[in-house]
């Protein structure tokens, strides 16, 4: 009998061996993929981003987690791609041209693939032409710029211009890092601006809903 | 809380450093004749007082074609980095207690390269590429690795601090914190996960750092004491006193338990080696550490920056303030517009204020003047 509910606590914990083997359970008991998906790991790691936000843990808890999740996704995305599930968005995402910090952006990532988002990682400094192509690829329906450095702000400013003169359809730009400010987010032309990491989940669903 | 406290490799030179130090806080230099004044304000701070008024630091560029920048491109070409640091001290001006120095500055990354780790510089940051592997059988082991930076690096310090005696203060590499070492040489979320999966391996790691930490400041210090010259850390503080900084900025991605047994045992045994240290505290996420910090024997103060994304102090005077009423002293550095709300709301008792300043000269007198003011009116 698969339980969902003990694979959801296995992805809290970060206990990737249980993650798998729960996950591998539920296939083979014939359990929905998309039950498992949402019942299971997005719903464990859903609890994880609201502990996160409210400061009971942190980012090695966020961390390992989200690698429980990943390993479990492993068994699990065949059957999804054999069901016809895909992803409920689509997002691309990427730490601004002159800038190699990562860890935010990585962050947001793994929230966003635990929210079943299909996230793209464009990696670090990225230049706007290369986010710009990413999102007419992949059809994201959101593009995430991320910035640590005050340095490299205008070039968060130059990566929004560039996506809204590409006039791509549908796409939402979010911002996040450090020194961005939800006035700075304004300034540029962003369409959300998330604050942390935690919060980037529930900024992408509200400006995709929008 | 109780701190662990680790075996500790003594310094048997701290009393000769002393010596050298308060000789040169007794002469004036060349490019600061007032030095004996600023020692003296500075040593007040050190014991959480105050003397005529709270310490202040403020330095502006008088050259507005010629910007003042590390030249970490220029590090391996001692002449031609020595006759730019030397241009950039004269065009610096220097208000308050800040003290003209060169500083030899690898930027936060040098004890990484040191045990192994290929530095690497941009216009604005350095950083060191991860080399320590899943099975950490290749992580530091107690020495140093890389022995040509090691010789570039007493060279270069070598080179400013003959130079330097009886003119300006030479001013030390950036060593950062053991963890913040580690945390590059390992990749900062690789080691987050190192700390749920193979916590005593980070311990044991920085354990190792230890004796590279003490062999680099060590050596330091006896070269400016071999050339007679006054040495100060990045923040530019003087101490009559070796001192140290201390460092943990990977400390805002983990739980404070974490911290207190990961980090916190190394920051204290630093700190006790030397008997004297400041602690940078850098952002709102390093704020929940604070009060097992304030437990630390020998750290007398906290400088604190409220990270790049939220520059005002103000929203953190409470902490501020607390950390006054614990005993230990403060240094911030200020938006100028913030400065008479912080010397309002803070005891000048240990408060160092340094000027977050880009503006011209005449600008920066007039902020220390109004400074000094606002200062004594309240005294008075």
């Amino acid at each position: 009998m698969a339980d969902l509910s003990a694979l959801q606590q296995a992805v809290i914990k970060g206990d990737r061996a249980n993650a798998v083997k729960l996950t591998q359970e539920a296939v083979n008991a014939k359990v929905s993929p998309k039950e498992i998906l949402d019942q299971g790991l997005v719903a464990g790691m859903a609890v994880v981003g609201a502990r996160f936000k409210k400061n009971e843990v942190f980012v090695p808890e966020v961390l390992i987690a989200a690698r429980a999740m990943k390993e479990a996704m492993g068994v699990l995305e065949p059957v999804l791609a054999k069901a016809g599930i895909k992803p409920a968005h689509t997002a691309v995402i990427g730490t601004v041209q002159g800038d190699l910090h990562d860890i935010g952006k990585n962050l947001v990532a793994m929230m966003w693939k635990g929210a079943n988002f299909g996230v793209i990682d464009l990696g670090t400094n990225v230049p706007p032409e290369k986010f710009v192509e990413a999102a007419k690829q992949h059809q994201a329906n959101v593009v995430g710029l991320s910035a640590l450095l005050t340095t490299t702000m205008p070039a968060m400013k130059k990566t929004v211009e560039a996506i809204k003169a590409a006039n791509l359809p549908g796409v939402k730009i979010l911002v996040g890092g450090a020194p961005i400010t939800q006035a700075f987010a304004n300034e540029v032309g962003a369409d959300g601006f998330a604050p942390d990491a935690a919060t980037a989940v529930d900024v992408a669903k509200k400006v995709l809903a929008a | 809380m109780t701190i662990t406290h680790l075996p500790i490799l003594p310094m048997p030179e701290l009393d000769r450093w002393e010596m050298n130090l308060q000789r040169v806080a007794k002469t004036p230099l060349r490019c600061c004749p007032d030095l004996s004044r600023i020692a003296e304000r500075f040593e007040a701070w050190w014991h959480h007082e105050v003397l005529d008024r709270p310490v202040f630091l403020g330095k502006a560029n008088t050259n507005p074609h010629r910007p003042v920048q590390k030249r970490t491109d220029l590090l391996h070409q001692p002449d031609a980095w020595f006759a730019s640091k030397q241009q950039d001290l004269a065009q610096l001006h220097y208000v308050g207690d800040g003290i003209p120095n060169i500083r030899v500055d690898f930027g936060p990354v040098l004890l990484g390269g040191l045990l192994g780790g290929r530095m690497e510089f941009s216009e604005h940051t350095s950083w060191t590429l991860p080399y320590i592997r899943d099975d950490w059988a290749n992580a530091p082991k107690g020495h140093i690795v890389d022995e040509d930076l090691w010789r570039l690096t007493r060279e270069l310090f070598a080179r400013v601090a003959s130079d330097a005696a009886e003119k300006y203060l030479i001013g030390t590499p950036d060593l950062g914190g053991s963890a913040d070492v580690l945390s590059n040489l390992r990749n900062p979320e690789t080691l987050c996960m190192d700390v749920m999966d193979r916590p005593q391996a980070i311990a044991d790691t920085i354990d190792a750092i230890y004796p590279v930490w003490h062999e680099t400041i060590s050596a330091l210090y006896a070269l400016a004491t071999q050339a007679g010259a006054g040495l100060i850390h990045w923040l530019e503080i003087w101490s009559s006193k070796p001192y140290m900084i201390p460092a943990c900025d990977f400390n805002f991605l983990i739980d404070a338990a974490s911290f207190n047994r990961l980090c916190l045992p190394d920051i204290a045994r630093q700190v006790a080696t030397i008997k004297r240290g400041v602690f940078h505290l850098d952002g709102p996420g390093a704020t929940r550490h604070i009060d097992a910090l304030l437990e630390v024997p020998y750290l007398e103060a906290i400088q604190f920056v409220p990270g790049s994304g939220t520059p005002s102090l103000l929203p953190w005077i409470p902490m501020l303030q607390k950390i006054q009423a614990a005993g230990r002293s403060l240094y911030l550095v200020c938006l100028p517009q913030e400065i008479p709300i912080l010397a309002r709301q803070l005891r000048p008792e240990g408060l160092a204020i340094q000027a977050d300043f880009g503006g011209s000269a005449s600008e920066l007198d007039q902020l220390f003047e109004s400074f000094c003011r606002e200062t004594s009116a309240r005294r008075s």
